[in-house]
């Protein structure tokens, strides 16, 4: 099939400098259709830079990125038809309430009919729970219901693409349970991609994962190939009773690597069983523990890792990450 | 977009993308809210107020001078140039000096160019709209009313048409500064040389006109009254013949300049 009704973004060797400093470094990221792409990296890494070139608000200095299949420096205008964006900080024009801003938003890719733009207006205040403060100035809103009004005035388009910097990264647990759950609703129609450093927001609603660190892009993956970490696939058995030599039978078979104990003690054992074949795994492995009539198998699964296991494993420790 | 059959799409393309939305909402923010009103106060006081003074004080003076009601109503008329030239461009400029700097620190003109909107769109209807604007209510509104009160003074009305040719280069004065500053707009960051270049420049017409020799023919300085020079607005009211036309010209491809640069500058712009 076509890269371009496959992908949404693609960036190729993508690189912007600033006085010689090196913001971003010949990425290569490819963004699929349909996803909820999270862009993790710490502070500094170059997500909101990325995403800035991405819409035509800076120059790369190198390579090229194309979404929609289409250029995005020859382009923007024709790509920003399509796309929503919310920015890390937004702001807006303090004197307008919040309907006259969407109705501003709107005016920039509809021209009628009246009717259908107000009603399309008042579903999108609805959606992100600013019904009872459209009518009010934005100079009194908290920074939450900038966060709402920002959600709403990217998605007053129906953008086949949601760009969203930081999206809760301003918001209480209440604010963040919000817009992650408008971003869920959201999925159905749109692509999204966002970055953030809040990585339980990204391990609740992403399907795909790329991490940037210091410009560069040292990962990108669907999150359950991320979270199964990079040792190989593992899975993890604990039992009781006796294994009275079931051990050294898994580790015979051909597609066992090796076979650790992990713990021992309070009657239970703990395994971490590393396979070269998943296929053969999932069909054997649980059957050659249940031979042994003695073991109570109590916990079997593959190994999946937390996501701040993966991301600062491959960012550093030294890095700061909430 | 599955709304596109809903709908109809904005169709506007190249530089007119998103003008006619950004045009509405910088003539919103002049004409729906209390600055187009307190603008006019300021200068109708400011322009006519002092040309009302001048007339009244030359009515108290007149009996025990020489001087005849045309002699005073050419004085006016100097007056009222210097006082909608020089004053008339500072407002412009005041009222200028914040439109692209302001919005470029606080995050506004990225908000709009995320939107499908083009660059020079965003230029162009800061430049239409505050034009429009403070043609409006600096030349237009206080030259007529300016006009009355000479009509009045004087017991007839002025021919027309010089007093309409003489404000028109007095706006073409003001276009200057107000092009002048949109430009600085988009160089620099700060308000200081944004505001300080063509106050600076403005002001330097009284100092060094005398020093500048053929330079001040390529300047607006000679178009209103200044150094002692009635100005050529005031000769065009007066119906005098122009010893050059030099400076009208110059001051055309300034303003052109002005607007090609800030255009460009703002087309290179990053947020």
């Amino acid at each position: 099939m076509n890269d371009n009704n496959t992908l949404v973004i693609k960036t190729q060797d993508l690189t912007k400098t600033f006085k010689g400093v090196n913001a971003l470094n010949a990425l290569n990221l490819t963004v699929p259709k349909n996803s909820i792409f999270g862009f993790l990296g710490p502070n500094g890494a170059g997500k909101t830079t990325t995403i800035k070139l991405l819409l035509g608000l800076a120059r790369p200095t190198g390579g090229s990125a194309s979404i929609f299949g289409m250029d995005v420096v020859k382009n923007s205008t024709e790509i920003r038809k399509r796309v929503g964006y919310l920015a890390q900080d937004p702001r807006y024009y303090e004197g307008m309430t919040a309907r006259e801003t969407l109705r501003f938003t709107a005016r920039f890719f509809y021209r009628g009919p009246n009717q259908a733009v107000e009603e399309r207006i008042n579903n999108t205040l609805e959606l992100v729970g600013l019904v009872d403060k459209a009518d009010r100035p934005i100079k009194g809103f908290s920074g939450g219901e900038r966060q709402r009004l920002g959600i709403a005035q990217a998605q007053i388009n129906y953008p086949d693409l949601l760009i969203l910097d930081e999206p809760a990264a301003a918001l209480d647990p209440m604010g963040r349970h919000d817009v992650l759950e408008v971003m869920e609703r959201l999925r159905k129609h749109t692509t999204i991609f966002y970055s953030t450093h809040i990585l339980s927001d990204v391990q609740r609603v992403s399907d795909t994962v790329a991490i940037l660190k210091h410009g560069q892009l040292i990962a990108q993956a669907p999150i359950e190939a991320l979270l199964s970490g990079n040792e190989g696939v593992v899975y993890n058995v604990t039992f009781k009773g006796t294994a009275n030599g079931t051990q050294a039978h898994v580790a015979s078979q051909p597609w066992v690597s090796a076979v650790n104990t992990l713990a021992n003690g309070g009657g239970t054992t703990s395994w971490q069983v590393s396979v070269t074949d998943e296929d053969a795994a999932e069909a054997h492995l649980l059957r050659l523990l249940l031979e042994n009539q003695s073991l109570k198998v109590t916990e079997f699964g593959r190994k999946k890792y937390d996501l701040e296991e993966v991301f600062m494993s491959m960012v550093g420790e030294e890095q700061h990450v909430r | 977009m599955s709304a596109n059959t809903t709908f109809q799409l904005v169709n506007e393309h190249g530089w007119r993308r998103g003008f006619a939305n950004l045009l509405w909402r910088e003539n919103r923010v002049w004409w729906r809210s209390r600055r187009w009103w307190i603008n006019m106060l300021i200068w109708l006081v400011l322009i006519n107020g002092m040309l009302l003074a001048m007339l009244s004080t030359a009515t108290e003076e007149m009996s025990g001078s020489q001087r005849t009601v045309e002699q005073i109503l050419a004085e006016a008329r100097m007056v009222f140039g210097v006082m909608a030239g020089i004053f008339g461009s500072v407002g412009g400029i005041i009222a200028m000096q914040g439109i692209i700097i302001d919005e470029k620190k606080n995050g506004t003109a990225a908000w709009i160019m995320s939107k499908p909107a083009s660059r020079p769109a965003f230029i162009l209807s800061k430049l239409v709209a505050n034009v429009l604007a403070l043609l409006v209510i600096v030349v237009v509104v206080q030259g007529a009313v300016g006009y009355l009160q000479l009509a009045n003074y004087g017991g007839s009305l002025p021919p027309l048409g010089p007093f309409i040719a003489g404000m028109a280069l007095i706006a073409l004065h003001m276009l200057f500064y107000l092009t002048l500053t949109l430009m600085l707009g988009t160089l620099f960051s700060d308000r200081g040389p944004v505001i300080g270049i063509p106050i600076g420049i403005l002001f330097s017409a009284m100092f060094l006109m005398g020093y500048a020799g053929q330079f001040a023919y390529l300047m607006p300085w000679m178009i209103i009254p200044s150094g002692g020079s009635q100005g050529l607005a005031i000769q065009v009211m007066l119906g005098q013949p122009l010893a050059t036309t030099i400076p009208i010209w110059a001051t055309i491809v300034w303003i052109v300049l002005f607007v090609g640069v800030a255009l460009w500058r703002f087309g290179r712009e990053e947020f």
